[in-house]
């Protein structure tokens, strides 16, 4: 009987990795950092919005990688980030806030591409500005 | 014994959960812009042969060029589209004020092997910049 239960919490524990390593994309293609970090309470607008990718050589395709900046609430794109294509390695994503973001919550969609095998993956983050 | 049977039961109610999550994330749609429909169809299984050579996504409302539409694997997360994303305006037959557009991708159908694809879009609409997204999974299976 307690085998029966403990072959059980381990199918689930397999499953649970094998959903979880579904959700989180391309195995190799990942965010290494942010700016602003996720979870970040700022208090005043960040200047520019940076994402850097671990990737494998040849780096983001430029023109699908893409993230955007989406107000919470009204659910408004404010700022749309694209490959920094003065970073030889093209593992950068970047957007120049032009007007400062008001107070409120942000989430930061973003999609990426490798150039090399066409790799896929997406994910999101939220920061606040206070 | 009975501690075995509670951790049993939690790690259900949580790969439950998240299962659930994963396949209900492309039901809902938030925000603002409408996804109407598409040529191809959410769940169904197509032969290579029968799909279109681009998919098209129909919206109400007017696209900028902020949106965008992804086809890949599921599995393998590989981009299955040729990336020519297209916004066209789409006329009117009624006669009314609402607008219409299409939102498209060339197919790569060299890469449709068998097997489950996602359609994943996103849309920003011209009125609000309102940020909304969604997608759609097909089979393919020759």
């Amino acid at each position: 009987m307690t085998k029966r239960w403990l072959w059980l919490a381990l199918g689930c524990i397999v499953m649970a990795a094998l959903a979880a390593s579904l959700a989180m994309g391309h195995a190799r293609l990942r965010v290494a950092d942010t700016v602003p970090a996720p979870g970040a309470l700022l208090t005043e607008s960040p200047k520019e919005i940076k994402l850097v990718f671990s990737v494998e050589p040849g780096g983001l395709i430029p023109d699908q990688s893409l993230f955007w900046v989406v107000r919470q609430g009204p659910d408004e794109v404010v700022a749309v980030g694209k490959v920094d294509l003065s970073v030889a390695d093209r593992n950068v994503m970047r957007v120049e806030l032009k007007e400062r973001l008001g107070s409120g919550v942000y989430l930061v969609k973003w999609v990426a591409i490798s150039l090399q095998d066409k790799g896929f993956a997406e994910g999101s983050y939220s920061f606040a500005v206070k | 014994m009975r501690a075995l049977r509670v951790l049993s039961l939690t790690v259900s109610v949580l790969v439950v959960s998240t299962m659930v999550g994963l396949l209900s994330e492309d039901l809902f749609v938030f925000g603002h812009a409408k996804f109407v429909g598409s040529n191809i169809e959410n769940g169904k299984v197509y032969k290579v042969s029968e799909l279109p050579d681009r998919l098209e996504l129909l919206f109400e409302g007017e696209l900028t060029p902020r949106s965008q539409v992804y086809v890949f694997t599921v599995g393998g997360t590989l981009l299955v589209d040729q990336g020519d994303v297209k916004i066209e305006k789409e006329h009117e037959h009624g006669g009314g004020h609402e607008h219409k557009s299409k939102l498209s991708v060339a197919l790569n159908k060299e890469k449709l092997t068998d097997g489950l694809y996602q359609v994943r879009w996103i849309a920003v609409d011209g009125e609000h910049n309102a940020f909304v997204e969604g997608g759609f999974v097909f089979a393919v299976k020759d």
